[in-house]
């Protein structure tokens, strides 16, 4: 920064700032993989600390549970809605159950959970963290020599690679489920036909699919949050921004990873 | 023993530790002395091994924490005691469950006998039966006594304390000096210990030092600090606002 306030072009100052921004990001990148490495080799001790999985899970799982299940019904409802009045044109509504089954598991479901995790769950890590970063406890832990990765980010992790494949399952159901209501009263498809094109429909590799992207994003969202809080510096103002920061990092690399998996799972057909 | 040599760092474009050395025996209390914002926290990080120097060598009995690997480190966190300046207990957890951490995540005693030496320390800083609370509902004393208690449960071979007294009424700050003196006496064990209480310096003081401009400009041993012709701990011990710190600012 003391070399363009030297020089002040702005071609200079937008290089700098470039510059700085990868610096940044590769920086974040490398914080991330060194967490989600040991948190894993801390996974040896996962029977240790069982009690708070256990907790961590019922944090991020049951307590995000009615919101999922809101959002999925509606998800399936209205994908029922707008599709069902196409294939009503081409008298094929019966192709419904189809349609919103295929989509809840493969894209929907994974992402919605995702979504929902990463604001609910994701960001509440990071404020948490944060919020023991600048307030000295991660340094207190360290100087404990307590492992910061095994006592704080194992049990957030495995909570998350539990709940939420967990969680895309439940959503998947219902928003099957708010699909066959919407067919049933708006389009009269009989519950025995929908549910019976919904399970056609659904192979071993949707079904596998759709729980290895939430587990992903579960990782993902889990990292996100952790390392984004263990980085917070500068008081309340940096827990702020670490926690505004994990919920958009998290999205974007869920929507990311979700177009990859899917690619990937493409090409086993 | 604890050493510090020629220590150099510079934080958010300010040089906090300019050039600081001090030596500590073992067995000894040294009182670091020094106005707010003079480095003392800063000092204290780089001890533990919290911060890394720009330039300089820490060396805690002979490990250099500037540059020892991480299980290197670990050795030596384990002997120490830390009481950090906001007490830093976990919020999430009851201040039994912080004081027993050490216990519970470090050793394999069975949950009877850490329960005794939680309620033990917890007794030595008059804190028995405040050990169900949150650290939230606390008072920043009893935030301090409780790390305090925390800092002791795995018995500590040098203790790092960070303002102990700061907060507390003057019968705690006494009962607290005492048990420094104690400890030192009893289990000979090396403290250094941050304060901005005189009366406590000279009384539990081995020898004092003072920080200044980010480095060490006196040690001495009480007697010899209240005696000292050198202006600036002549101002800080008298608490005069006239003098060398005022205008120097
Ligand atoms: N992480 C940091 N980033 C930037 N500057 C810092 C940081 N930590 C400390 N400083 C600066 O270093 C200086 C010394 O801080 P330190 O906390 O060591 O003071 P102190 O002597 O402990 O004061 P007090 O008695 O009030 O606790 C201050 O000017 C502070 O602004
Ligand atoms: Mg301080």
């Amino acid at each position: 920064m003391d070399a363009s306030a030297g020089n002040p072009s702005a071609v200079n100052t937008a290089v700098s700032n470039l510059g700085g921004w990868l610096l940044g990001a590769v920086s974040r990148v490398g914080y991330g993989m060194l967490l989600l490495g040991r948190a894993l080799l801390a996974m040896r001790a996962v029977f240790c600390k069982s009690r708070e999985i256990l907790r961590q899970m019922f944090i991020c799982g049951i307590a995000s549970l009615p919101v999922t299940m809101l959002v999925a019904l509606f998800t399936g409802m209205v994908l029922a809605l707008q599709v069902g009045i196409e294939l009503m044109r081409y008298g094929a509504k019966a192709e419904i159950g189809t349609i919103v089954a295929a989509s809840m598991c493969r894209e929907m479901g994974p992402i919605w959970t995702g979504v929902i995790l990463a604001a609910r769950v994701g960001s509440a890590m990071a404020a948490e963290l944060g919020t023991m970063k600048v307030s000295e406890e991660i340094d207190a832990l360290e100087v404990m020599s307590i492992d910061v990765p095994r006592f704080l980010v194992m049990p957030r992790l495995v909570a998350l690679m539990i709940m939420a494949p967990v969680l895309n399952v439940y959503a998947n159901i219902v928003g099957i489920i708010g699909g066959a209501l919407v067919g049933y009263y708006q389009m009269s498809v009989s519950y025995h036909v929908y549910f019976n094109k919904a399970l056609d429909v659904l192979t071993l590799t949707d079904i596998f699919g759709g729980l290895v992207k939430s587990l992903v994003f579960g990782v993902t969202i889990a990292i996100v949050g952790c390392s984004e809080g263990l980085r917070a510096t500068e008081g309340a103002v940096g827990v702020g921004r670490a926690t505004r920061r994990s919920v958009v990092v998290s999205l974007i690399l869920i929507l990311v990873f979700n177009y990859f998996i899917t690619s990937f799972i493409r090409h086993l057909y | 023993m604890i050493e510090l040599i020629d220590v150099h760092k510079e934080l958010g474009g300010t040089k906090v530790l300019d050039g600081l050395s001090l030596k500590v025996d073992r067995g000894e209390t040294m009182v670091i002395i020094g106005r707010s914002g003079s480095g003392k926290s800063v000092t204290f990080k780089h001890i533990t091994g919290l911060l890394k120097p720009d330039s300089g060598r820490i060396l805690v009995d002979g490990v250099d924490v500037t540059t020892a690997s991480g299980n290197e480190i670990d050795l030596v966190r384990r002997r120490l005691g830390v009481l950090f300046q906001s007490g830093a207990l976990l919020n999430w957890m009851t201040v039994d469950a912080n004081v027993a951490l050490p216990l519970r995540e470090l050793t394999n005693l069975p949950e009877a006998e850490i329960r005794r030496i939680v309620d033990e320390k917890l007794a030595l800083v008059e804190l028995n039966g405040a050990g169900h609370l949150m650290p939230a509902s606390l008072s920043g004393g009893m935030k301090k006594r409780a790390g305090l208690a925390r800092s002791l449960v795995l018995e500590p071979e040098i203790l790092l304390y960070d303002e102990p007294t700061s907060g507390l009424d003057p019968i705690m700050a006494n009962r607290i000096n005492e048990l420094i003196i104690d400890m030192q006496r009893k289990l000979n064990v090396t403290s250094i210990v941050v304060t901005h209480d005189m009366e406590s310096a000279f009384m539990i003081a081995d020898r004092i030092a003072m920080l200044f401009g980010g480095r060490i400009i006196e040690v001495g041993t009480p007697l010899e600090i209240q005696a000292t012709k050198n202006v600036i701990v002549r101002q800080f011990i008298d608490g005069k606002t006239q003098g060398p710190v005022g205008e120097e600012q």
